[in-house]
């Protein structure tokens, strides 16, 4: 079975927001520009708080940011 | 490699390990040849202990001083906490297994012969540097698992 998986729309955000740097979203949300990195590449799963500081940054709601994928089949009828 | 983009605490992970490395490696090898030799007296080992102590405190302060000129110094963040907790794991099971180890070798391998006057392994000064020496090696496993993280990116 697939792993679970978080993606994210942050790289497509940054550039929707005045091509916004990796470097100003860190200094919008309080953390380091690499911690950014890491979570763009999907190497780091941000806490919940960090995301929702990430989805305001953007003005967005959480679910458009992040999205979940829990690597299980849907059944469609 | 840029060295200005890697961040402040991967550069300090490195530089610890670095000493670690270059301080102990010898006061082990030097240890280990006294023992081998049947020298192993307490006198020495304090000996090698407090120059082996200083030389790391003087490489750490001058490498980190020279870090903090020339590098930025960024406040610890979540995943550098997380990072961080990561390592403390992987170090102390490093240093329960090591230190485990260490005491069923003993067990083993000096205990049988402990009634015998002067079994070696079994003398304070020589216990001692063993359980050091997993301390040791729990503290290379903490910062070369922070130099993984960070250079990983995860």
């Amino acid at each position: 079975m697939p792993k679970p998986t978080l993606h994210n729309q942050i790289r497509r955000l940054r550039f929707e927001n005045n091509e916004m740097t990796q470097q100003q979203l860190a200094d919008k949300t309080g953390v380091t520009r690499q911690t950014i990195v890491a979570i763009e590449a999907a190497k780091y799963s941000p806490s919940l708080e960090l995301a929702f500081k990430i989805a305001a940054a953007f003005g967005k709601r959480l679910e458009e940011v992040f999205q979940y994928h829990s690597g299980k089949p849907v059944l469609r009828r | 490699m840029n060295l200005t983009s890697i961040p402040f605490r991967e550069k300090s992970a490195w530089i610890t390990l670095g000493v670690l490395l270059v301080v102990f490696i010898p006061y082990f090898t030097f240890i280990f040849r006294l023992f081998a030799a049947e020298q192993l007296l307490a006198g020495a080992v304090l000996g090698a202990f407090v120059a082996a102590t200083i030389f790391m405190i003087l490489l750490e302060a001058v490498f980190h001083i020279a870090l903090a000129i020339f590098s930025r110094s960024e406040p610890q963040d979540e995943r550098d906490r997380a990072i961080e907790l990561k390592s403390f794991r992987v170090a102390y099971g490093i240093l329960a297994v090591t230190a485990f180890c260490a005491i069923g070798a003993i067990v083993v391998l000096a205990l049988p012969y402990a009634d015998l006057p002067g079994v070696p392994w079994l003398a304070p000064v020589f216990l001692s540097q063993i359980f050091f020496l997993c301390f040791v090696l729990a503290e290379v496993g903490k910062y070369l698992t922070q130099a993984i993280c960070y250079r990983r990116g995860s």
